[in-house]
Parts: C-alpha cells; sequence; structure tokens
C-alpha cells in the first residue's frame, strides 16, 4: 500500500483543564442524545467526538484549525448530552471555554464574520430588535411578506438571510409598548424580579404580560428593573467571553438594586445563562461572589410556579396540547416535571408528549440563523413529531424555541397551528378565557401572514 | 508528530465509493476514531468511510482488498476491549449512517434492520405492538446491532433470554473479499442447510466481514415484571441467595448484584435510591402473572433467610426503570469515583463467587488499586473495574496489569477471559491462557476460511508475537516505526 | 486392521460389511486414528448409528465409532452446566442429570440410542426448542478432533462467554464432516416439576392455527406445543409447566382462548409423535422448515393428500418445523418433494430428506440441484480449512461439503 508519512507542524490550540476533560469516559451514551450525531452519524459531531478534539488539541496533539472550528461550531449548544451523561461530563464548562478560545485565536472568513457582527449588533438589544421590528411589521401587515414567500422571491437571498426571514415572527404593531412597573394585587408570597429579556420584550411582549400576570394573580409581588439588557447567552454561546462578562455585571447590578430574593426567568436560554453568571465570573475578584449569589437566586417561572400549588381558581382549558422541552430548560436546567406539573393543574387541558422528546428543535440560540440548513432539519423532524401527537396547538418555555417552531410549522404548511409559551396558558386559565379567545390571538396573526 | 496518509489514488477511489461527504480523512477528524469505549489503546485510522448501503460498504471493502489495506468496521464505538481500535493505516468503516429498520414482521416476530440501528431502536419499534428485543446491553441506548453482532452482545436479561446470538436468525455480510453473502436465513427462517454462518460469525469481532443487514427475533412483552432489590451485609450472603434461586428450579429474567462502590457512582448518576450496602441484589422475574407472584414470594423468602437486611420491590414501571437505569449507568458513572478506570469482563463459576471475590479483594490491597464490582450473578459475569489515575507515573500499567490478573483468576477457577465484551486488542493476549495453542490455531483455520489476506480487523483477539511476544500483557505497545523513532503515532 | 488395534486396543476394533469400525477410548486416540487416515482414508463417525442415514450416502473407508468416549464427565449442578463424552446415549445422559432434579432441556429422536455426538452433528432438535432455543443455543463448550489429529478445546464451561470464535456452534449441525467431537459441554435446565399437558381437536385448521398463534403470544409457560394432522382432524399438543397456581389458571385461559373446540387433558407421550413418523412401515420421513405462519397450511396441505390416496403425517413445531411421513408410490413422492421444494423456496424454507423410504434415489436428500446455500463457497473454505483432503464424511452434506 502506498503511504507516506506526514509531518506536522504544532499550530494553534485550544487549553481545556485537564479533569473537565478526563470526566468523559468516553462510553458513547451521549451519542443518541446529540442532534447532530443524530442527524449526520460521524464521530466529530458528537459530543464525544468534540470533547475527544478538545482533549487532542489540549494535549498538544492536534491544531485547533478551521476543522476543529467548524465541528464546535456545529454544536447547537443545547446541553442534551449533560442530561445523557452517567459520568457528569461539565460539557457546558467544555464547549463556552472552547469557543472562547477559538474565538480568539483562529479567524474566520469576512462574510461569516460581518454576519456575526450583524447578528451581535442587534440581538442583545432589546430597543435595536424592536426597531428592526417596525418595518418587519409594516412588511409583514402590508401583505408584502405574503407576496414575497409566494413568488419565492426570497430564494434569491442567501440561505441565511432567508433563515432570519423565515424566522421572524409576527411583531405586535406596537413594540415599544412598554411592561407596567410592578403589579400586585393582594401580596402573599415573596418580592420578585423578572427578567423581561430581548427577543422575549421585543417579540413576546404578551408573554411577559401574561408572566406578571399570573406571578400576581398566584400572590408575587413583581418588580422589574428598567435598561435591563441582555443577558448575554448569545455571547457566551459564540465565544464571546468579554462581551458576556459586560452584561453579566450589568444585570447583576441592575438586580441588586431592586432588592429582590427571586429573579424570576421566562426565557430558558437566559435562565441557564444566568445561573452560570457565577461560574462566568470566577476569576474576578470583585464580582465572583456577587455573580454567584445572584445565580443563585435566578430561577425558571416554572420552577417558582410549582415551587406551591396554586390556589387561584384555575378555569378550564380544553385544548389537546403537545410539550416541547426547550433545552436550555430540561437539559441545561434540569427543569423537566414543574412545567409538565403547572399544566397538569389546569382542568381539561391534555398534555401529550412527542417522540424525541430530548431531542433539540434547532433553535439554540442564533443556531438557526448561523445553520439554517441543519435547524430546519432538527425543525421539521420536530414538526412530524408533533403532528404525530394529534395536539391543537404546542407549547413550550422558550421564545426561541417558539419561533423556531412557528417558522418550522409554516415551511410545512401548518402555519395554523398554534404555539404558546406555557405561562400564556396558565394566565388564559386563571383569567377563565375561553380557549376560542386564545387561539384568536394566534388566528389573527396568521390571517395577517398570508 | 506524524500520521499515515492515504496514497491519493485510493483516496480518488474511495471518495468516488461513498461520495465526498462519506470519506473523512483529515487529521483532526479521523482522530475521533482512533479509540472505542476503551481508550487504553489508540491509533489513528487513515480515513475513515461512512457508507450508507451495502453496495457502498462493498465497494469499499472491495479497494481494501485490491490494495490490500486493512479495514475495520465501526458502530456506535461503544465496545470495551478495542475491537473498533484502528489498525495502522487502516480505514475505519462506520456504519452509524446505515440505521434503518428495513421491515417488520410481527405475524413470525421478526425484524429486518441495518446495522447502524441502536438496540434500543429496535425495541422502540415493536413495543407498541407488545414485542421487545431481548438482549439489553447496558450500552443499549447506543451501541449498534452490528456491534452487538460483532462483539454477541449480551446483557442482564440473557439469563433467561439468551445472547445475541440466540436472536439473529441471519443476516447479510460483506466478505473481506468484497463480496456479499447471506448467512442463516434472509427470510427468518430456522434451521438452514449448511454450516451455522451466523454462530461462528456473530461474535466474531468483526474478523470475518462486515454485517449490512440482519433479520432479528423479537419477543412477546411477559405479562408481568416484578423487580426486587436486596441489600445483603456479604457478597458471599448474595451468592448463596443467588445459588438457593437457582437451585429452586427458578430462571429468573435477570439477577444481578452491586457492590458499594458500584451502588455509591450509580446513586450519583442516577439517584435512583438504592440501599448503600456491602452487596446488592436485584432480581427481576417476569412471565404469568400468577406463577411470577408465587416465585417472588419464594426468592423474597429465600433473601430473608439468608440474611438480607431490606428489600423492596419496585411498585410502579418509573420505580423498575429507575432501577434497571441506575445499574445500567454503573460503568459510566464511575467516571466519578475516580479519573480513570478499566471495565473487565470475566466469568466464572457462579458458586466461585465468594471465593474470587475474597481474591480480588486481596490483590486490590496489595496493589492499593480500588476494585469496584458489578456482576451478572446469575450466569457468572463479573464486570470488576480497576480504579486508578492516570496521572500518577506508573498506576495505568499497574491497573492493566491487575485487570489481567483478575481474568488469570477466572480461568483458574474453570471461568472465561470474557462473557460478552469481546477479546479485542485488550484481552488477545491472554488468549493464550485460557486456550491452547491448538485451540487457538482451529480458530485461526476459520479466520483463514474467511479472510486469507487478514484485513479484516487484523491484530485482534488472536495472540500475536509482536504484541504478545515477549512483553508484559497488555501494556501500549509502539508501532515499529514508532519505536524506531521514525514516527510518532498518536 | 492391526494398524487400528496398536492405537485403540483388539477391543476398540471390528470389522462390519468389510469395513473396519474403530472405536477409541480416548481423545488422542481419536487423533492417531485420523493422522493414520491422513494417508486417504476416508472416516465417517458413528455413535447410535440412528441418523447415518441422514443426507448423503458415504462410502467411508473406516468407522469411528464413539461408544467407549462415554460418560458424564462433570456435572457442576450449582452452576447448570455438565461436561458429556460425546459417546453417551442421550438418554443415559440425561437419567444421570436428572439425579440432581437437572437436564438438557432437548428432546431429540431416538434418545435411547442416539448418542451426544450424533444429536449435536445432526443439529437434532424437538419440541423444547421453542421454549429453550436449539442445541446450538444450550452447547457451550466442545472437544473436537480435526482430520489432521489436532485436539482444540472450544467455548469453555462457564453459560457465557465470547472469547474467541464460537466453535462448538460451528460444529453442531455439520455432519461430522469437520472434525470428530469427542466431548460437549451443555448448559443445563431444572426438570420441571408441574406439568399439565392437553389436546385440542378440530376438523377445520383454521380455528385450530388461529388458537396456535394465539398460544404463542399469550404469555403463558408453554413448554411445548406441536400441531399435527390425524386421520379425520387436526390436533394441537399443548404442554405447560409452571407453578401449580398458574398451571390452574393457564388451563381456564386455555379453554377460553379454544373458545368452541373441545379441550382434552390427556397424558399421552406428545414427545413420542415425531420418532413416531420414522417407524411407520416404509416411510418416506421429510424435515421440512418454514416461517411460523405457514406451518398450519403445510399441515392442511399434507391432510388433503389423503384424497390422492397418499397418507402424510405431519408434526409442526411452531418454531418453524415440520416432520411428515409419507406413504406413496415412488413417483408421486418425487413430486411431492419437487413440488414443496419449489414453494418453499422463496419463503427462504427447506425440504430435507431423512428417511428415504420409497423416494427414487435421483431425489437428493438436500436439493443440490436446485437450490445451494446462498454463502456456499464460505462453507466450502471453512471446510478446506479443517479437512483439505476430505476426510471425514466426504459428500454427505448439502452442496457436497
Ligand atoms: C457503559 C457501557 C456499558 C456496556 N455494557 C455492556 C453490556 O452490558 N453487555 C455487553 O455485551 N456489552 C456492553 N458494553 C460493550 C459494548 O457496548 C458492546 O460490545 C456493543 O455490542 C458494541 O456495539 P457498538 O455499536 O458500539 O460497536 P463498536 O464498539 O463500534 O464495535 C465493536 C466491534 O464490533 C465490530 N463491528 C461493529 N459493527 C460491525 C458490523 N456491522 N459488522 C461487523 N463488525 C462490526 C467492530 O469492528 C468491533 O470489533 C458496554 C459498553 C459501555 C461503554
Ligand atoms: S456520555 Fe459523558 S462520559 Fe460518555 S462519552 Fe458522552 S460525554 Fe463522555
Ligand atoms: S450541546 Fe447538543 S449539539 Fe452540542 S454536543 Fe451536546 S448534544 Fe450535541
Amino acid at each position: 500500500m502506498a503511504e507516506m508519512l506526514v509531518k506536522i507542524e504544532p499550530q494553534a490550540s485550544v487549553s481545556l483543564p485537564m479533569p473537565l476533560l478526563d470526566k468523559c469516559v468516553h462510553c458513547g451514551f451521549c451519542l443518541p442524545a446529540c442532534p447532530t450525531y443524530v442527524l449526520w452519524g460521524d464521530e466529530m459531531d458528537s459530543p464525544r467526538g468534540r470533547i475527544w478534539m478538545m482533549r487532542k488539541s489540549t494535549i498538544g496533539e492536534a491544531a485547533a484549525d478551521a476543522n476543529l472550528q467548524k465541528h464546535i461550531d456545529n454544536c447547537l449548544g443545547c446541553m442534551s448530552c449533560m442530561t445523557a451523561c452517567p459520568s457528569g461530563v461539565e460539557y457546558n464548562k467544555l464547549i463556552e471555554e472552547t469557543r472562547a478560545q477559538i474565538e480568539e485565536s483562529t479567524s474566520r472568513p469576512l462574510p461569516e464574520r460581518l454576519f456575526r457582527w450583524m447578528l451581535f449588533a442587534t440581538f442583545p438589544h432589546p430597543q435595536r430588535l424592536k426597531l428592526l421590528g417596525v418595518p418587519i411589521a409594516l412588511y409583514q401587515r402590508s401583505g408584502l411578506q405574503a407576496l414575497a414567500r409566494r413568488i419565492g422571491l426570497l430564494k434569491l437571498l442567501p440561505k441565511r438571510l432567508q433563515a432570519m426571514e423565515a424566522l421572524m415572527p409576527t411583531v405586535p404593531l406596537n413594540p415599544f409598548r412598554t411592561l407596567m412597573k410592578v403589579s400586585s394585587v393582594k401580596t402573599t408570597r415573596a418580592r420578585v424580579g423578572m427578567l423581561t429579556g430581548c427577543v422575549q420584550d421585543a417579540y413576546f411582549g404578551h408573554v411577559n404580560a401574561a408572566t406578571m400576570r399570573v406571578l400576581a394573580a398566584v400572590g408575587y409581588e413583581v418588580v422589574v428593573p428598567k435598561s435591563q439588557g441582555c443577558c448575554g447567552a448569545l455571547m457566551v454561546h459564540s465565544g464571546l467571553e468579554h462581551e458576556a462578562k459586560a452584561y453579566a455585571k450589568r444585570m447583576i447590578a441592575k438586580f441588586e438594586e431592586a432588592g429582590v430574593d427571586t429573579v424570576v426567568i421566562n426565557a430558558a436560554g437566559c435562565g441557564s445563562t444566568m445561573k452560570e453568571y457565577g461560574y462566568l465570573l470566577r476569576d474576578d475578584a470583585a464580582w465572583a461572589a456577587r455573580a454567584a449569589a445572584f445565580s443563585a437566586r435566578c430561577k425558571d417561572v416554572s420552577e417558582v410556579l410549582a415551587e406551591l400549588p396554586i390556589e387561584a381558581a384555575l378555569a378550564p382549558l380544553p385544548l389537546r396540547v403537545a410539550y416541547h422541552d426547550a433545552c436550555h430548560l430540561s437539559h441545561a436546567q434540569r427543569i423537566h416535571a414543574e412545567p409538565r406539573a403547572l399544566l397538569a393543574q389546569i382542568p381539561s387541558l391534555d398534555v401529550a408528549e412527542m417522540a424525541e422528546a430530548s431531542l433539540c428543535c434547532g433553535s439554540a440560540g442564533v443556531y438557526n440563523l448561523l445553520h439554517p440548513e441543519t435547524a430546519e432539519e432538527l425543525g421539521d423532524r420536530k414538526v412530524q413529531h408533533l403532528l404525530d401527537t394529534h395536539a391543537q396547538a404546542l407549547v413550550s418555555a422558550n421564545p426561541g424555541c417558539l419561533l423556531q417552531l412557528q417558522a418550522s410549522l409554516r415551511r410545512n404548511g401548518h402555519a395554523e397551528l398554534p404555539t404558546f409559551h406555557m405561562v400564556e396558558l396558565l394566565d388564559a386559565s386563571l383569567r377563565g378565557l375561553s380557549v376560542e379567545s386564545l387561539l384568536k390571538r394566534h388566528n389573527q396573526g396568521c390571517r395577517r401572514d398570508r | 508528530m506524524a500520521y499515515i496518509v492515504m496514497d491519493a489514488t485510493i483516496l480518488a477511489q474511495l471518495k468516488s465509493a461513498v461520495g465526498e461527504h462519506g470519506l473523512v480523512v483529515d487529521r483532526n477528524q479521523v482522530q475521533t476514531y482512533e479509540c472505542d469505549g476503551l481508550t487504553n489503546f489508540r491509533t489513528t485510522p487513515a480515513a475513515v468511510v461512512l457508507p450508507r448501503t451495502t453496495a457502498e460498504v462493498q465497494a469499499v471493502v472491495r479497494i481494501c482488498a485490491e490494495h490490500a489495506i486493512p479495514f475495520v468496521a465501526r458502530g456506535a464505538g461503544t465496545g470495551l476491549s478495542g475491537g473498533a481500535l484502528p489498525a495502522e493505516g487502516c480505514i475505519v468503516i462506520g456504519l452509524a449512517r446505515m440505521n434503518c429498520v428495513l421491515s417488520v414482521d410481527l405475524e413470525n416476530a421478526r425484524i429486518t434492520v441495518e446495522p447502524g440501528v441502536t438496540n434500543t431502536q429496535v425495541t422502540e419499534r415493536v413495543k407498541a405492538a407488545g414485542y421487545f428485543y431481548a438482549p439489553d446491553p447496558s450500552s443499549q441506548t447506543v451501541c449498534t446491532i452490528g456491534g452487538n453482532i460483532a462483539e454477541n452482545a449480551g446483557g442482564a436479561h440473557c439469563l433467561k433470554y439468551g445472547f445475541t446470538v440466540t436472536h439473529v436468525l441471519g443476516c447479510e455480510v460483506v466478505l473481506p473479499n468484497g463480496e456479499v453473502r447471506w448467512f442463516g436465513s434472509e427470510h427468518g427462517v430456522v434451521d438452514p442447510p449448511g454450516y451455522d454462518l451466523p454462530g461462528v460469525f456473530i461474535g466474531s469481532e468483526g474478523t470475518l466481514g462486515i454485517a449490512t443487514k440482519a433479520v432479528l427475533r423479537i419477543v412477546r412483552r411477559p405479562e408481568t415484571v416484578q423487580t426486587l432489590l436486596a441489600a445483603f451485609h456479604t457478597a458471599t450472603d448474595a451468592a448463596q441467595t443467588v445459588s438457593d434461586i437457582i437451585a429452586a428450579g427458578m430462571l429468573p429474567a435477570a439477577i444481578e448484584m452491586m457492590d458499594r462502590l458500584s451502588i455509591t457512582a450509580a446513586e450519583a448518576a442516577v439517584h435512583a435510591r438504592y440501599p448503600m450496602c456491602e452487596a446488592l441484589l436485584l432480581v427481576e422475574l417476569d412471565g404469568p402473572r400468577a406463577e411470577v407472584d408465587a416465585q417472588i414470594r419464594e426468592v423474597r423468602e429465600l433473601c430473608s433467610m439468608n440474611n438480607a437486611w431490606e428489600q423492596r420491590l419496585a411498585q410502579t414501571e418509573a420505580e423498575r426503570s429507575l432501577v434497571w437505569k441506575g445499574r445500567k449507568a454503573a460503568f459510566a458513572a464511575m467516571g466519578r469515583l475516580a479519573s480513570h478506570y478499566i471495565v473487565q469482563d470475566g466469568v466464572i463459576p457462579r458458586t466461585a463467587l465468594p471465593m474470587v471475590l475474597a481474591k480480588m479483594q486481596t490483590m486490590s490491597e496489595e496493589t492499593g488499586l480500588r476494585i469496584a464490582n458489578v456482576f451478572h450473578a446469575g450466569d457468572g459475569n463479573l464486570h470488576p473495574m480497576v480504579l486508578y489515575d492516570a496521572s500518577v507515573p506508573g498506576e495505568e500499567d499497574r491497573a492493566l496489569i491487575l485487570s489481567y490478573d483478575i481474568l488469570r483468576l477466572c480461568v483458574d477457577v474453570g471461568g472465561s477471559i470474557t462473557g460478552e465484551h469481546g477479546v479485542g486488542r485488550e484481552k488477545q493476549c491472554v488468549m493464550s491462557y485460557m486456550f491452547h495453542e491448538p485451540d487457538l490455531a482451529t480458530m485461526l483455520r476459520v479466520r483463514h476460511a474467511f479472510d486469507p489476506q487478514n484485513l479484516s480487523n487484523p491484530e485482534k483477539v488472536f495472540p500475536t508475537p509482536r504484541l504478545c511476544g515477549e512483553r508484559r500483557h497488555g501494556a501500549y505497545v509502539p508501532h515499529p516505526a514508532e519505536a524506531a523513532g521514525i514516527a510518532e503515532v498518536f | 486392521m492391526q494398524q487400528w488395534i496398536e492405537i485403540v486396543g483388539a477391543e476398540g476394533v471390528r470389522a462390519e460389511d468389510r469395513v473396519a469400525v474403530v472405536a477409541p477410548s480416548n481423545d488422542e486416540q481419536v487423533a492417531a486414528v485420523l493422522q493414520r487416515c491422513s494417508q486417504g482414508l476416508s472416516v465417517t463417525a458413528t455413535g447410535g448409528g440412528t441418523k447415518l442415514g441422514w443426507g448423503n450416502a458415504v462410502d467411508a473407508n473406516i468407522r469411528l465409532n464413539t461408544s467407549r468416549l462415554s460418560g458424564v464427565r462433570e456435572h457442576s449442578w450449582q452452576d447448570l452446566t455438565a461436561t458429556v463424552g460425546a459417546g453417551t446415549t442421550w438418554a443415559a445422559m440425561q437419567s444421570e442429570l436428572a439425579m440432581h432434579g437437572q437436564r438438557v432441556a432437548l428432546d431429540p429422536l431416538f434418545a435411547e440410542r442416539a448418542t451426544v455426538g450424533g444429536v449435536l452433528s445432526t443439529n437434532d432438535c424437538g419440541l423444547l426448542r421453542m421454549r429453550y432455543g436449539s442445541l446450538r443455543d444450550l452447547v457451550i463448550g466442545m472437544t473436537i478432533v480435526l482430520a489432521d489429529g489436532t485436539i482444540a478445546r472450544a467455548g469453555g464451561k462457564v453459560v457465557k462467554n465470547v472469547a474467541g470464535y464460537d466453535l462448538p456452534k460451528l460444529i453442531t449441525g455439520s455432519f461430522g464432516t469437520l472434525g470428530i467431537i469427542t466431548e460437549a459441554t451443555f448448559r443445563l435446565h431444572p426438570l420441571q416439576k408441574n406439568t399439565s399437558r392437553f389436546r385440542v381437536r378440530s376438523e377445520d385448521v383454521v380455528p385450530l392455527a388461529e388458537l396456535m398463534h394465539a398460544l404463542v403470544t399469550s404469555g403463558m409457560s408453554l413448554e411445548a406445543m406441536q400441531f399435527r394432522n390425524e386421520a379425520d382432524a387436526f390436533a394441537l399438543d399443548v404442554e405447560f409447566a409452571a407453578v401449580p397456581e398458574a398451571l390452574a389458571e393457564h388451563q381456564q385461559r386455555l379453554r377460553a382462548l379454544a373458545g368452541s373446540l373441545p379441550v382434552q387433558a390427556c397424558d399421552h407421550d406428545m414427545y413420542a409423535v415425531r420418532e413416531s413418523l420414522f417407524a411407520i412401515e416404509g416411510a418416506t420421513v421429510l424435515k421440512l422448515t418454514t416461517l411460523s405462519t405457514k406451518l398450519a397450511a403445510l399441515v392442511a396441505g399434507f391432510a388433503q393428500l389423503a384424497a390422492s390416496g397418499i397418507t402424510a403425517s405431519a408434526v409442526a413445531d411452531p418454531a418453524g418445523v415440520v416432520m411428515v411421513a409419507l406413504i406413496a408410490p415412488a413417483a408421486g413422492l418425487a413430486t411431492i418433494v419437487e413440488d414443496l421444494r419449489a414453494r418453499l423456496l422463496g419463503i427462504g424454507g427447506s425440504v430435507v430428506v431423512l428417511q428415504r423410504g420409497a423416494l427414487p434415489i435421483e431425489v437428493d436428500p438436500w436439493n443440490d440441484a436446485v437450490q445451494l446455500p446462498p454463502a456456499l463457497d464460505v462453507m466450502r473454505a471453512i471446510k478446506h480449512e479443517f479437512d483439505p483432503t476430505r476426510l471425514l464424511n466426504p459428500g454427505r452434506f448439502v452442496g457436497g461439503l
């Protein structure tokens, strides 16, 4: 056989703590949990393979080259592998660290850099997102969007811009509508602060409003600090560690000012990031302790609500829904039972489980913008499982998932299938709304869409 | 640093065989295929191909045969004996993309699958109809039917239901010369005239060819299942209970035993709420309700008679699956207790258990290395896990030696060096402790009949002078080129 | 003769039909005999001689008789294993194992005379297969002597073992063409303490076939079951083995499943039925394999032959095997066999001639002219490695192996 030995020059590498890497015993239990492995069936796109590449680079046996970068980029950061791992590998720490180091040591092609810059310049800023929202809303409502979608004009756009367009939710016309500051009827429980988030704030204002109403209805005093900004999740997941730390500090300071016992979060992605501020800022002497204390106070809205049974009256909601686990809730925060327990309290609500429930829908932060094909494949898979349940609506607890699934439903010709945040259903039940009026909001959005 | 690169014309041939997306050659990428679940042995392959069809596998194997390039099949890479470890300059044929269930015949209780389908997926596919696929390796959510066939994988429930070989009625195989043949029956009919080729192919660890389809037998779900946890102060008591259960003429679906260290690890991973004790028995009975009820009473009495201090019957399906999840996570969960460990797979006559455990205790004390034990108690399959810390110089070698000493102990009491994980690279040098030269030579005749060029997963299973010659068993053996200082293999 | 006496002693050698019958008393003697044969003498191993007629006739130069390689050599009853000399008759082995309430859970034909080695070589399984698996699932170790005198041990003495190739499986059912089996180790099962037997009869095949399927999927503790034709009806023999509480419940359920079909508790020896087929004077006996869903139709087809004056007694085992004894004129028999082969070919089934009776000699016992095993080249390569000069039972097995 003809073969030759090739000399390899050491190049840039990543360096990760050996104890974190050693935790991986190479058993492969994470493989079937990983969306990219499920789709492609290659070791490099599995958690085990990614960790192996990190190890190789750390011990100086491989360079942090474009191929490493590619497979690290391919990771959705869904943390499904952590749930599957019997050995307790902290993949979140490994991937974030690797991304941070790659971002520093390697360069990306110019168009790639520009696209990422655009994303990071827009997404973390609710105001900018909202500004983006006005023309979008006009575009959507003028019928231009429907026309453009119909005549296939969008096919001409590069894939990523198409993806962005496809993901655009039906934006409420007045995106600048701000939340009422504090609301509470009769306070029987603690004082909590609420995160408004960036995407949530810009596109899912109604979810924030519903969250506040529900919290108040069950007896919490809710405070919403102003100018919270972004939690920095996108930065953390994309390896922009400096920026992430800055966002974190601002967030911590804002909520410290507000003087709340608990920080309530209704976006799973934000929650999982904020619960890790302690780790993010662990080496910052001035902030480490403050960050850890802050993280300990962060709770997903479902955790807070599930602490005590809801005493307020819950009206029946005769509807069959499928519950979709947001990765950042079920895998990153291990919150699996709580949302189900809450939904189970709503009379007449029938909650179905989907096949491959633990597999990511493809949203994963800005992943669906950076890797539209992969995200679409995963989205289509979810839609299929959703349809198999014969549910009348989809429920999740994360704005990113909802955007992604709405887009996937549209792409598969099921735009009529409504999607809700879990608290919207609780809100409707607490307020005694009928199923019809609950569905109306969705239908309006839908009609505008056509 | 350096590694072996394939000749460009061969690469071009491979590319045309499996397409651009099916060929992996970049060093960073192929390195992820350098070992399986056993990381103590590693070799970077020259290339990895990821075929989607039998025809693609065949095309690749033909290229290998033509150029005399060694190849190794790989399923999910969960093997624990280095079965999927590449040879120098070898091509890894990864079958993960061949993962379709091809047909289901419930009436005849048969299912036909591609080799990359995972063990659990088979059961998932027929569950709703009341069937399951009986062999249940602890790695079942991950490992593939191809890998199960190659290793003749077993699991806790094989005590009653038999191993992989009992459940494979036929398989399509790409022979090492590139020809495709059916072994056994393509239709799942029993006793096809001719030699029992599935019988010898199953468990041949990828050395006789590559399975590309398999017809499996599925089993009707039992009417009822009862799972009992019983905690004992000593392993001897637990072992005696097992003997008593068998002597009473019962054949439980599974009898598993775990020691304190394993319980600790499993508990940390899964929170199965196991009682903390020296020896935990997990007994599962299944079958018709009346029978299971009567037998579980008898088992509980036997446990009490042997001083079980706690007995707990799983009350719900959720509890039962949690109990099993803990047991099945036990190996991998060991990563929580030690930075490194070696899982061994000896088999002993069940009656030798107390003696063997005592001997292992002494060995552990002598070497200062901790040994955790998980045990398929019903059929005598012992899984000692030797814990060590690779960052301590020399400790990895000592751990390996200890693990081989345990295997020799198993052979000494009339047992075997492997019950389900296979010989692979890891145990090939211990083979000559279990078998005599003529025994091995006879097996090699089979090998030669299938693969005269010695290309399919070479240097596995059988001891070779190069790997086992004068050297201490098992320690990492450098490639000759590496030893000569020309290249460093990683 | 002298050369054999030198090896095995005078008591181990006799002549039969002008052929030397040599009976070695240990592995080394077997090896020495085979080595002596390597000059070009072909060898047929014989045990009780109950199945020497299976497969192609072989005119071997010597017969290696295993009768002196007998006895249960080790019975580790606590570990449920036993090691037995290949010349032990099946019945002798079982009665010794029964002393500890155990058995090899398999009911081969002619157990009184058939030896362990012969049963293994012909892969003869009975009705217990449905519950306990076939021979390949019960044999865990073996000693074989190859044509060149190599004595090889394969497998082991523990129930679970994957070290090296599973040669015992390869040798099982190889009709003595790869090596001489001198010893085998089995995994054992406890003898059943409580059993009950029933017979269900029906003139119509369909409800009985449905009952058989319902029983297979019922989850009850079935020990054995067979479906057969009688003079004017079909019968399903059922045996349950379980604790007494379960037996009572099973009986009720069987009656419920049977509906209007009469269920009769009975003592008759259902295990003797297969054997009785061979005893029918002049009968041709065939072994057919097919998918379990096709069994009843096959048996029904045989029953219909009565109309054309052919008697056919068929017994089907739910595992997918039918044994049938036919009495018919030679030409008719040949057509029946051809027709069956043509029909079963498409679904992967086979028709093997076990007892020729009036079947013309031109009809191949294996069907070599029409259907060879798909991997015959691999089988031939194995044969070549094990027995390059074709000394062992040359040509007896399918495809001339
Ligand atoms: C945590 C853990 C627990 C385990 N528990 C058990 C257990 O309980 N019981 C048990 O039996 N095993 C167990 N194993 C071992 C392992 O899972 C099994 O050996 C399994 O069968 C390997 O399957 P795989 O798909 O991962 O194969 P791989 O590891 O990829 O390959 C294993 C062998 O099969 C060969 N091979 C793979 N596919 C094919 C094919 N299509 N054709 C021919 N050869 C092929 C390879 O060349 C290699 O020799 C465990 C492993 C782990 C990590
Ligand atoms: S499951 Fe955990 S230990 Fe196993 S390979 Fe994946 S990350 Fe590593
Ligand atoms: S985070 Fe998700 S995509 Fe990334 S490796 Fe883990 S499972 Fe795969």
